[in-house]
């Protein structure tokens, strides 16, 4: 009897109880009064002891689950969480120039070059002197004249490579991020570009906000002007001028790279590939018969490694990954 | 007189109120809910609370938001436990009700009390024989299975589930008797 008891009330304690025993439990407890208080005040003794600084990785795991929850756009109360951050972030740096504008603004004379630059795999961020954050992602370029921050006209900065904006709000003067063919031109809003000088396509995903955004030929003078909306993500195909605008989930349009989740629909492989090289800092060569191949759509997990990223993309094995050297891969296609 | 809470100030205190607790709230959920529907429901108590911000940061800083924290996440759980007894079978249905029972054990101490509380047991444990003391930390503090724990001491399982509610049983008893 004794041991029975001590049996049902652990197993109980260590949530390892099955339907029977469950059954077993109720039934004990309803005959002996008291037995259900001890039982709670021991449960309540071993669960004290469950650590709650979680290990690190626990932790992380779990803030990451919370933050991908918030911005995966489960609820509209999730996301409502996010966006009143991001709000209430401008509105603190907005808070903070009005105070110290005066102290700050100086005549715009020289140029005070500021430069980043991002290796293969890494990511860096910083804050403009506006407020503005920007994370820049793996082997990207980004560029601003601090100068230019005191004035009113405008904030331009400039990027070769990809990189998430969240631009501060100021007083109706507009920041501009420019690459090789394209200028985008925000007031305050979120959104991630991804421009490669070396890529066939530049990407721009807008979360919220409102931007406008110039396509460029290759000699920089305008081909196309348009008006990109939140949740929508343009595609410029820079060899041939094509222009595709469509809407994306919330989930995509977040993404959430710093989890280091790359979505992706409709895309070709190739595109995929030059992602992943810039991503992991390797080199992948396709076979020509594989450059032809289109239309994945899907979420990777990029923290996984890229074998594990490349073994996913070939769910119908239509390659091979030969690994020639360190850093130097080959996908072959199958006859 | 109110005193006054820029933006600024407001994410701050809300954003360290928010990593200050989120392990302990989502540990102190898993007690009563699984574990990933732990993670959302402490989520939601935050969204909630982020919407009527003021309302929270008008609570004195301290020892009342925590409690406040911990007692928002044990309704929400008892909420979702509740919702699950609507649509259970029998069997899970008597597993629900227990955890409802759970939340409502002890729940009206405040996050100060509750501490004073579990730092008692933290003493009592102490006082626990020693084999019975290390036993009872590899299981519930390091989350060891009884079986590895046989083997390190070279006993039996039945010895160590023995020896875990022996303990258990001695630190309640302990405890209630120092209440008086």
């Amino acid at each position: 009897m004794k041991e029975y008891k001590e049996k049902l009330f652990l197993a109980y304690i260590d949530g390892t109880l099955d339907s029977v025993q469950m059954a077993e439990l109720e039934q004990f407890l309803a005959e002996n009064p008291g037995a259900r208080e001890e039982l709670l005040d021991m449960k309540e003794i071993a669960d004290s002891q469950m650590p709650d600084d979680m290990t690190s990785y626990d932790k992380e795991r779990r803030t990451s689950q919370l933050i991908n929850a918030i911005t995966g756009g489960k609820s509209i109360a999730r996301l409502h969480f996010v966006q009143l951050f991001r709000y209430l972030a401008v509105a603190a740096c907005a808070a903070a120039i009005g105070l110290f504008g005066s102290i700050l603004l100086k005549p715009a004379s020289s140029e005070e070059l500021t430069a980043l630059e991002v290796g293969p795999g890494g990511t860096g961020s910083l804050t403009l002197p506006d407020g503005t954050k920007v994370t820049v992602k793996s082997c990207s370029a980004f560029q601003y004249d601090a100068s230019t921050f005191h004035g009113k006209r405008e904030r331009t900065v400039r990027l070769d490579g990809e990189a998430f904006f969240e631009v501060a709000q100021k007083d109706g003067v507009p920041f501009i991020v420019e690459t090789e063919r394209e200028t985008v031109r925000v007031l305050g809003t979120s959104f991630n570009l991804q421009a490669y000088g070396a890529d066939d396509a530049s990407t721009l995903v807008l979360l919220d906000g409102k931007v406008s955004l110039d396509l460029l030929d290759e000699a920089g003078s305008r081909v196309h002007s348009l008006e990109i909306h939140p949740g929508e993500r343009c595609v410029y195909e820079k060899q041939t001028g094509e222009v595709n605008v469509e809407k994306v989930s919330r989930g995509e349009a977040s993404q959430d790279w710093k989890s280091g989740t790359y979505y992706f629909r409709g895309e070709t492989l190739p595109r995929i590939v030059s992602r992943l090289e810039q991503y992991y800092g390797v080199s992948i060569e396709l076979d020509p018969g594989l450059k032809t191949l289109g239309g994945y759509s899907g979420a990777l997990s990029l923290a996984d490694g890229l074998e594990q990223v490349l073994s996913l993309l070939d769910y119908d094995n239509s390659f091979t990954v030969v690994r020639r050297e360190k850093g130097y891969y080959l996908l072959r296609g199958k006859e | 007189m109110r005193k006054l809470i820029t933006p600024a100030e407001q994410m701050y205190l809300l954003e360290t109120a928010y990593k200050e607790n989120l392990p302990g709230l989502l540990a102190f959920a898993r007690r009563f809910v699984p574990e990933d529907v732990a993670g959302d429901l402490v989520q939601d108590v935050f969204v909630r609370i982020w919407q009527g911000a003021r309302t929270f940061l008008d609570i004195p800083d301290g020892s009342s938001r925590k409690t406040y924290l911990y007692r928002a996440v044990r309704n929400v759980c008892r909420d979702w436990l509740k919702h699950q007894v609507a649509i259970a079978n029998h069997a899970n249905e008597a597993l629900y009700l227990l955890k409802i029972d759970e939340t409502d054990h002890n729940a009206t101490l405040t996050a100060e009390e509750f501490e004073q509380r579990m730092s008692r047991v933290e003493r009592l444990i102490d006082q626990l024989p020693e084999r019975c003391r290390e036993i009872f930390i590899m299981h519930y503090r390091q989350r060891r299975p009884n079986a590895e724990i046989a083997e390190y001491f070279a006993i039996s399982k039945r010895t160590v589930e023995a020896q875990l509610y022996k303990a258990l049983q001695t630190l309640r008893s302990s405890l209630s008797g120092e209440k008086e």
